[in-house]
C-alpha cells in the first residue's frame, strides 16, 4: 500500500507560534512514516535555518522553499531544501492526500 | 549542487503527481493592503494556483477590496498587486467580496475602476463557500 502524503505550507515568521505546531506535526508524521512535504512561503522562508538540518530524503521529509520569498528576505541555500516556484506548490496540492496551510 | 536540486524539483513536477486532479481552493485576503505586504502575497499565491489548473475562489474582506480600486497608489507592493490582478482576471471568473466589510470600512467601489466581475456576499455565505473548499489559504 502506498504511503500517505501530507503537505504543509508555512508562511508566517519564525517568531509565530505556528512554527512550534509545524515542528510537532512533522515529528508525528515521521513517527507514523507519513511522507511529508513542507513548503515555506513568504516570511516562512526565514525558518529555513530551523527546518534545514531536520530534513533529509532518508527521513521521508521533503523541504521546499519559495525562491521569490528567499530572494526577498535574503535567505540562502541550506541542507537539502529545494528552491522552487509556486508551480511546485500547485503540484503538491494536487498530489498530497491532505494539505494544511499555516498562514495566520 | 544547484543542478541536482533543479533536477529534484523537476522530478516532482514530471513524474510524481500527474495522475491527480485539480482541487477547489479558497484564498481569503483579509489583511490591510495599506499596512501589510500579505494581501499582495495572497494574490500571487492565487495566481500561481489558478494558473496551475486549480479552481481558485478569491475572497476579499476587511480593507482588502482596496486592492481592486486603489492598489497602485495605496497598497504595499501595489504595482506588483496590479500586475497579478491583471493576469488573474484571465484565470478566475469573479472575485467574492465581503459585503459587510465594504459597509463597515466605508469603502467605495467605483464601477469604472473594477476590472473584475465582483460578487458581494455576506459573511455567512462566505463561510459556507469556504466550507466547501478542499484547501484554504488566508492572507
Amino acid at each position: 500500500m502506498a504511503k500517505k502524503k501530507l503537505g504543509i505550507l508555512l508562511s508566517t515568521a519564525p517568531e509565530h507560534p505556528n512554527l512550534k505546531t509545524v515542528l510537532s506535526l512533522l515529528d508525528e508524521a515521521r513517527k507514523n512514516k507519513v511522507d511529508t512535504y513542507l513548503y515555506l512561503l513568504d516570511e516562512g522562508v526565514k525558518a529555513l535555518a530551523v527546518f534545514g538540518p531536520k530534513f533529509s530524503s532518508k527521513t521521508g521529509l521533503n523541504l521546499f522553499v519559495c525562491a521569490y520569498g528567499a530572494q526577498r528576505y535574503g535567505v540562502s541555500q541550506n541542507g537539502e531544501a529545494v528552491f522552487c516556484g509556486l508551480v511546485l506548490l500547485s503540484d503538491l496540492l494536487k498530489g498530497c492526500d491532505r494539505f494544511i496551510a499555516f498562514n495566520e | 549542487m544547484i543542478r541536482d536540486r533543479h533536477h529534484k524539483a523537476q522530478s516532482y513536477r514530471l513524474g510524481f503527481f500527474l495522475d491527480k486532479l485539480s482541487k477547489k481552493i479558497g484564498v481569503l485576503v483579509g489583511s490591510d493592503p495599506k499596512t501589510s505586504h500579505r494581501p499582495c502575497e495572497g494574490l500571487r499565491l492565487a495566481l500561481g494556483l489558478a494558473s496551475g489548473g486549480h479552481q481558485v475562489d478569491l475572497i476579499l474582506a476587511n480593507a482588502a477590496p482596496l486592492l481592486l480600486t486603489e492598489a497602485e497608489t495605496l497598497a504595499i507592493d501595489g504595482e506588483q498587486a496590479q500586475k497579478y490582478l491583471h493576469v488573474l482576471k484571465d484565470f478566475i471568473p469573479a472575485v467574492y467580496i465581503d459585503a459587510e466589510s465594504l459597509r463597515d470600512k466605508r469603502l467605495e467601489m467605483k464601477a469604472s475602476e473594477i476590472e473584475f466581475n465582483t460578487i458581494l456576499l455576506s459573511k455567512q455565505a462566505l463561510a459556507l463557500k469556504l466550507g466547501l473548499m478542499e484547501s484554504f489559504f488566508s492572507f
